[in-house]
C-alpha cells in the first residue's frame, strides 16, 4: 500500500517528570510513518511508551524534541489542535471514563454538537455511526446499562460520527471479556476495510496483531522491531526476551521446530492445524 | 479453609423498584487448600459472589460456611472474621492511599494490632513476595510507580494480612503478558507455600486452566457448571451457550481432531500448553515419516 504519510514522527523525544523532579525519558528519537488506510498494531510492555505515542498523535501531548506531523499540521506549531483531534480519534481503555451522554445517541451527539454540526446532518451522522458499530437498536438506552463491549462500541460511534481519518485504540479491549474484545476487533477491521479508516491498535494481545498490515514493537521508548506480522512473530525468542507474547500457534510451532520437527514458520492457527495434520497423516 | 455455599441468593435493593437478583441459589463446596477459578461474562455475578466470602455482602437467603464461621442473612460478623479472607478487588491500585509504599503495605497489619516494627517486617516480606524491592521502593510514593508496580504494591498490602483465604478479582486486567505471568506465578507460589484456599476471578480460560484445581462457571447469577478444568472444558456447548469459550489449546485440539481419524484423536484433557506441546512432540517422534533427533 503506497500512499502519502498521514502521521509522521521525526526524531521525537518525550519526557515525564517524576516526584523528585527528575526527567524520565519515555520516547527517544523516535521515527515512525503511518500511511493512509493502514492497519497498524503497536505492541510493547507496560511503560514502553505506547500510550504516549498515541497521545502525541492527536496533540494531547506535544513532543519535547522533534516533530509530529498529522496531515498538513505540525502538532507543536499550530493553532489547529481541534482539527487534528477531529481527524485522529482516540479510544481509551476504560469505557466508563469516556461516556458523557445520558443515552447512547446523546453520547454520540456530544462531539458533533461541539463542532457545530447542523441538527439535520447530526441526525444523519449519528444514525450512520450507530449503524456502523451495530448499536442502532440501543440508541435510546442508558450507557451505564450496557456491557463493556457495547460501551466501547458507543465510544467508537462517537468518534466515527466526527468522520476521522484515523482511529487509535489505546488498549481499548484490555478491560473487556473475550466476547467484547472480539466484537471490537471485528468492528475496527471492518471500518478499516470498508470505510478506509486508518487504524492504529495499541494492544497487549498478540492475537490482535496477526491480521494487521504492520506490527510495531516498542521497547524502552524506541521502536524495537517492525514489519508484517509474519516477519515480526517469526522472531519468537527476541520478542519473548522483551516480555512480549506471541500467538499460541506461533509458540507451538517454535517449540516443535526447536526440537527438530520439520515445521515451517507460520502465523495463523489454521496453518498450524494443517501442518500438524500433514505430519500426523504422513502426507 | 473449606468453604461451603448452600442455596445462596443475593438481591440488591430488595423491596425497591431497582431490585435485582444478582445471585440465585448458588451451591458449591470447596475443600481446604483448593485453587478455584471463577469464570463468567461481565455481569454474571462473579464479583457479587466473591464479596460474600469475607462478609462484605451477606446472603439474602441461604447459608455460607467459611472454615468454622457461619454466615447467614442475620449474622453479625466480628472484625476478626474479615482478617481470615484477603480480598483483592479489580484495579486494586485505586485503593492505594498512603504517602509511602511501606506505609501503604503495612497499613493492614497495623490495623490487626501489630507493632510498627512487625508490620513493616510483614510489608517487606509481602513486597518481596510480589517481586518488588523493599529497600528501593519503601520511601517512594505509591502514586508515582508504574501501573504494574502499583498493582503489585496493592496486592502486597493484602498479602501482608496473611489471611488463610485469598480472593482475587481479575488481578491481571490491563497488564502486559509478562506482568500477568509474574503476578499469577507469585500468587500461585504463595498459595502453595502458605497452604491457602484461593479464588481467582478471571476472564481468561488460559489463566483458569493453568492454575485452578476447580472451576465455577457463572452465568446470570447462577453457577451453571462446576468441576475440574477437564470436566468443565468437556462441556463446550454449554460454555458456548453462555458466550464463553474453551481455552485456545482445547480449540486447537478440536480443530486438529476434525481432520484426524478416530484412533489418532488427541485427548482434549491436554489443555495445559506445556502438556500439549510435549504430547505433540512425542506423537510426532513416533510418526515414522518424521525423523526428529531426540
Amino acid at each position: 500500500m503506497e500512499s502519502a504519510p498521514l502521521i509522521q514522527f521525526e526524531n521525537v523525544s518525550f519526557y515525564y517528570t517524576d516526584e523528585f523532579g527528575e526527567k524520565l525519558p519515555v520516547l527517544q528519537n523516535l521515527n515512525l510513518t503511518i500511511a493512509e488506510g493502514e492497519f497498524v498494531t503497536i505492541i510493547g510492555h507496560n511503560g514502553s511508551g505506547k500510550s504516549t505515542l498515541a497521545k502525541l498523535m492527536n496533540a494531547l501531548l506535544l513532543p519535547a524534541e522533534g516533530e509530529v506531523r498529522v496531515g498538513p499540521w505540525k502538532t507543536g506549531a499550530t493553532q489547529e489542535v481541534w482539527k487534528i483531534r477531529q481527524m485522529v480519534g482516540l479510544v481509551f481503555q476504560n469505557p466508563d471514563n469516556q461516556i458523557v451522554g445520558s443515552t447512547v445517541e446523546d453520547d454520540v451527539a456530544f462531539g458533533l454538537e461541539n463542532i457545530g454540526v447542523p441538527p439535520a446532518e447530526m441526525r444523519e451522522r449519528i444514525d450512520a455511526a450507530l449503524k456502523a458499530v451495530g448499536m442502532a437498536a440501543y440508541a435510546q438506552r442508558q450507557p451505564h446499562k450496557l456491557s463493556g463491549g457495547q460501551k466501547q462500541r458507543t465510544a467508537i460511534a462517537g468518534i466515527i460520527a466526527m468522520r476521522p481519518r484515523v482511529l487509535i485504540l489505546d488498549e481499548a479491549t484490555a478491560m473487556l471479556d473475550p466476547q467484547g474484545r472480539k466484537e471490537i476487533m471485528e468492528l475496527v477491521r471492518r471500518l478499516n476495510r470498508e470505510a478506509g479508516i486508518t487504524v492504529i491498535n495499541i494492544s497487549h494481545f498478540p492475537e490482535e496483531a496477526v491480521d494487521a498490515d504492520r506490527v510495531v514493537v516498542m521497547r524502552q521508548g524506541k521502536i524495537f522491531m517492525q514489519g508484517t506480522p509474519r516477519n515480526v512473530f517469526a522472531d519468537v525468542t527476541r520478542l519473548q526476551e522483551t516480555g512480549l507474547d506471541v500467538p499460541l500457534a506461533v509458540r507451538i510451532q517454535h517449540y516443535l521446530s526447536a526440537n527438530g520437527v520439520p515445521i515451517p514458520p507460520l502465523l495463523h492457527q489454521k496453518e498450524l492445524v494443517e501442518e500438524l495434520c500433514r505430519l500426523f497423516l504422513n502426507r | 479453609m473449606p468453604i461451603i455455599f448452600e442455596q445462596v441468593t443475593h438481591i440488591y435493593g430488595a423491596g425497591t423498584p431497582f431490585e435485582k437478583e444478582a445471585l440465585s441459589a448458588v451451591s458449591f463446596a470447596i475443600p481446604d487448600e483448593a485453587f478455584v477459578g471463577i469464570i463468567g461474562q461481565t455481569g454474571s455475578g462473579k464479583s457479587t459472589l466473591v464479596q460474600h466470602l469475607n462478609g462484605l455482602l451477606k446472603p439474602t437467603r441461604g447459608r455460607i460456611q467459611v472454615g468454622d464461621w457461619q454466615i447467614e442473612p442475620s449474622s453479625r460478623l466480628p472484625a476478626e472474621f474479615r482478617s481470615n479472607v484477603g480480598l483483592v478487588f479489580q484495579y486494586p491500585e485505586h485503593q492505594l492511599f498512603e504517602e509511602t509504599v511501606a506505609k501503604d503495605v503495612a497499613f493492614g497489619p497495623r490495623n490487626l494490632g501489630l507493632s510498627e516494627e512487625a508490620a513493616l517486617l510483614r510489608a517487606k516480606e509481602a513486597l518481596e513476595t510480589v517481586g518488588l524491592s523493599y529497600d528501593e521502593l519503601k520511601d517512594r510514593s505509591p502514586f508515582h510507580l508504574s501501573g504494574g508496580q502499583m498493582r503489585r504494591v496493592a496486592l502486597a498490602g493484602v498479602l501482608a494480612m496473611q489471611s488463610k483465604v485469598l480472593v482475587l478479582d481479575e488481578p491481571t486486567a490491563g497488564l502486559d503478558p509478562a506482568g500477568r505471568k509474574e503476578i499469577l506465578e507469585a500468587i500461585y507460589r504463595i498459595h502453595r507455600e502458605r497452604k491457602l484456599t484461593t479464588f481467582l476471578v478471571t476472564h481468561s480460560m488460559e489463566e483458569a486452566s493453568r492454575y485452578a484445581d476447580f472451576l465455577l462457571v457463572m452465568a446470570e447469577g447462577k453457577v451453571v457448571l462446576q468441576g475440574t478444568p477437564a470436566e468443565v472444558f468437556a462441556e463446550e456447548e454449554l460454555l458456548r451457550h453462555h458466550a464463553l469459550a474453551v481455552p485456545q489449546t482445547v480449540e486447537l485440539i478440536q480443530q486438529i481432531n476434525a481432520s484426524l481419524p478416530g484412533e489418532q484423536q488427541i485427548p482434549v484433557t491436554l489443555f495445559r500448553e506445556e502438556e500439549l506441546q510435549d504430547y505433540l512432540l512425542h506423537r510426532l517422534r513416533q510418526t515414522r515419516a518424521v525423523i526428529i533427533p531426540e
